[in-house]
């Protein structure tokens, strides 16, 4: 580009052929690591102050918004900002809302503060601060904000965890959990050998958010035992709790079914109610009726009739 | 029992409690008294909850639930909102659950192999003859003399106690040498128990101060009998469970012993009941199981023998055979490590195959109640709380391995010198006092001194006291035994404890080894 004319007149360059890098050093395979290099080659002679590399993409990452970036590397930099990323990553270092970086990797660091993610993962550190994320993953270290971790014990006497917290812009740093939390109640004996055990987030001595490594000490001073771990680790990461429904009580009560109702002969409880019911307003009426007249008879044909009861 | 929990826990077991009661009779009963209570004056609309409260509270109904509320409390394990799967839940250990398993298998076997020699099917339906027979001879089967001589009991205790013995963790380090930690007795498991006389049955026996733990107070023995039924008789009018468990600590007189003891069962002898115990009594007589043969024969081999018991003999066939078919007994199997026995269900049978002595466990109970019905419920009662405890492998305090193990450790602790000395002649405690506990001292003690024992059973919650009987046995009779060479001989000096007085025994045993 001339920087005498603003129309958009582009250099001619010679652009060579893209060149697929492989992966590993297996010659006769090529597989597809997902990186291409094109070079560019500026006119013999000229040097050309760039104003922009416009392109049409075809399936490509392309480095955007950058002030300056000089490196030598077989694999693309990506810099964006943007909202929505779906890609599919090989070794790809993207690094998103940031303002320098200057690195040598191998492994893709993917720094994202986004709601939804979707992608499938391969060696990708992945520090991500969201509520929904599915992926698939292969030796993907998450930082996750952990519920509860539930393990079935064996033998182990005393259990401490450990937590490797990473918050954003600071070195990832290890912090002690709980602290020997007794799992049998003498190391000596059976008792919770062998028991299912949750340690709540609650129980844990700091908040566990951003959680990116667990490690668990597990401790069996006796000598009893020929061996001891735990056995069924899970990990249940933090769900925000349901907004409350605002239902009133008498409300919940009628909508509630008993689905182990016995009932052992007893009259149907509606007709029961029903009748208890009109009963009740009888006595209203009647409480609030009183007179000083003696309540003659009003049966008729051997049964009150309660039409005449309610006029009194 | 529920332990002080969290939130969380306390709301879920709340659930669990009213889940379990929702559907039970007492339920429906309830709801019909609030019903019927509308109709009285003083339940006014506005505060329509605190008066039907008050009314329930005032009738002594209030009281029912509570009772039904503790009853649930003690016999559910606690509710854990961990996925434990239903296995876990009955029994925790592997091992153990593996061992019942192989345990229920051999018995099984012996039980069908003993069905096909001998040509009886598990189950089969009565001729229409037969049952109007059975119905006429209900009250007078003992009169019976079927030719029994080729059944033979499907085990004895001794056969289990083997299976006991035999027990093993695999993760438990055997290699070590034999040192002064090391268990001289049978039971080579490291379970926890209680072997420190001083806190056995969660007595503090330090903070003794003469007055009267366990039910003796020399010093003013009439003054505190009298006062003792006095206060018994409030708390049957009170008719609340927990107070009547309470009571029992320290002995129940023997006017007001069945009572107390159905209350603390919570074993009603309602209509339902007695409706429940007819249903049975239909069953026995409609079909024919092969274990009723097994149950005649135990009964005419043990209780018939007895001079104690001789006379309840008919009792024992009723309640004995109704129990073998009783569905209700099968919820007890949540919690209990064993598991009713498939193809024996199938044959019409409802779960319990019984041993040699296992008619002992009703026995001791006819004395105190006449009515079939009242018997029946109060068994079942104790069977699903404490005696099936006593017959199957777990790593419960009360089950029978880890008594075992509290009695063996109980001697070795307080008795060296003896234990030492059995064990070098061969004569191994546990040999003999196993057969003691696995039938809770029933046929062994003088009546009176049985439920005298059987009291503090109820009172306490808790089979512990069984093991602390035996090792108080040991140690009483530990001079004569100590000049004894050889098994025979040692169970010579130990075979009649009918002289023997539980509760002085026990606090001996419990002070001595205390101070």
């Amino acid at each position: 580009m001339s920087e005498s004319s603003d129309l958009t007149d582009h250099v001619t360059c010679t652009i060579k052929a893209s060149v697929n890098l492989q992966i590993g050093d297996t010659k006769t395979e090529i597989s597809q690591s997902g990186v291409s290099v094109v070079d560019i080659n500026l006119p013999f002679g000229k040097t050309v102050n760039i104003e922009d590399v416009t392109f049409k993409n075809y399936f490509c990452i392309v480095c955007i918004q950058i002030e300056d970036i000089t490196f030598k590397n077989y694999f693309c930099i990506v810099c964006i900002q943007i909202e929505d990323i779906t890609f599919k990553n090989y070794f790809c270092i993207v690094c998103i809302q940031i303002e320098d970086i200057t690195f040598k990797n191998y492994y893709c660091i993917v720094c994202i503060q986004i709601e939804d993610v979707t992608f499938k993962n391969y060696f990708c550190i992945v520090c991500i601060q969201i509520e929904d994320i599915t992926f698939k993953n292969y030796y993907c270290i998450v930082c996750i904000q952990i519920e509860d971790i539930t393990f079935k014990n064996y033998y182990c006497a005393f259990v401490s965890v450990r937590v490797l917290k990473r918050t954003p812009g600071q070195e990832a740093q290890w912090s002690t959990a709980l602290r020997d939390l007794p799992l049998m109640e003498n190391p000596h004996t059976e008792a919770g050998s062998q028991d299912y055990y949750s340690i709540h987030r609650d129980q844990m001595l700091l908040v566990p958010d951003n959680v990116v490594s667990v490690r668990l000490v597990l401790r069996q001073p006796s000598s009893a035992w020929l061996t001891f771990n735990l056995e069924d680790i899970k990990i249940h990461p933090h769900t925000q709790p349901a907004p409350v429904k605002e239902v009133s009580d008498w409300l919940s009560d009628l909508t509630l079914v008993d689905q182990h109702l016995n009932m052992e002969g007893l009259p149907d409880p509606q007709a029961v109610s029903s009748s208890i019911q009109q009963m009740w307003a009888l006595t209203e009426v009647m409480q609030t009726n009183q007179t000083t007249a003696s309540i003659g008879r009003f049966d008729v044909d051997g049964c009150y009739d309660i039409n005449l009861l309610c006029l009194t | 029992m529920i332990d002080g929990g969290t939130e969380r826990e306390l709301s879920a077991t709340i659930a669990q409690l009213v889940q379990r009661l929702k559907g039970s009779h007492l339920h429906s009963q309830l709801e019909r008294r609030a019903k019927d209570c509308l109709h009285q004056p003083e339940i006014k609309l506005e505060s329509l909850k605190e008066d039907v409260r008050h009314f329930l509270r005032v009738s002594g109904w209030e009281k029912k639930l509570h009772n039904a509320v503790y009853r649930e409390m003690h016999v559910q394990p606690p509710l854990s909102l961990l996925p434990t799967p239903p296995e876990h839940r009955k029994e925790p250990l592997l091992y153990m659950r593996s061992a019942q398993a192989s345990w229920e298998r051999r018995v099984l076997k012996s039980l069908s192999s003993m069905s096909s020699e001998l040509g009886v099917p598990l189950a089969r339906k009565r001729p229409a003859a037969e049952q109007k027979e059975l119905a006429n001879k209900w009250n007078e089967m003992s009169t019976d003399e079927p030719d029994l001589s080729q059944f033979r009991p499907v085990y004895a205790p001794k056969d289990f106690l083997e299976v006991l013995i035999g027990l093993r963790n695999p993760n438990h380090d055997h290699s070590e040498q034999v040192s002064t930690r090391s268990h001289w007795g049978l039971i080579q498991l490291p379970l926890s128990v209680r072997d420190c006389g001083s806190d056995v049955l969660g007595l503090n026996v330090r903070s003794y101060c003469g007055s009267d733990v366990l039910g003796l107070n020399v010093r003013s023995y009439y003054v505190f009998e009298s006062q003792h039924v006095e206060v018994g008789k409030k708390v049957v009018l009170d008719q609340d469970s927990a107070a009547a468990q309470q009571y029992s600590r320290q002995g129940c007189p023997m006017g007001l012993r069945a009572d107390l003891w159905a209350l603390i069962l919570n074993a009603t002898n309602q209509a339902q009941d007695m409706m429940h115990y007819e249903q049975l009594k239909a069953g026995v007589i409609q079909h024919d199981m092969l274990v009723d043969n097994l149950i005649y024969k135990d009964v005419k081999l043990t209780a018939s023998n007895d001079d104690y018991y001789f006379v309840f003999e008919d009792f024992l066939y009723q309640v004995l055979m109704c129990f073998s078919r009783d569905t209700a007994i099968l919820e007890h199997f949540m919690y209990n490590s064993a598991s009713p026995p498939r193809s024996f269900i199938q044959g019409g049978g409802r779960g319990v195959i019984p041993f040699h002595g296992f008619s002992m466990y009703v026995a001791p109970l006819c004395f105190l109640y006449n009515s079939p019905s009242e018997l029946y419920s109060v068994f079942r009662e104790m069977y699903v709380r404490y005696f099936f405890r006593l017959h199957s492998v777990s790593s419960s305090p009360s089950g029978i391995v880890s008594l075992c193990l509290q009695f063996e450790r109980l001697l070795q602790a307080h008795l060296p010198q003896l234990f030492y000395h059995l064990r070098q002649i061969g004569a191994q405690p546990l040999r003999i006092a196993f057969r003691w506990m696995v039938r809770a001292f029933s046929g062994y003690l003088s009546t009176d001194q049985l439920l005298l024992l059987w009291d503090r059973l109820l009172a306490y919650d808790s089979l512990e006291i069984l093991a602390v009987l035996a090792a108080a046995v040991f140690a009483f009779r530990s001079d004569n035994l100590m000049e004894v060479t050889s098994l025979a001989s040692a169970e010579a000096v130990l075979a009649d404890l009918s002289t023997l007085k539980v509760m002085p025994l026990i606090q001996i045993f419990l002070f001595a080894s205390a101070a």
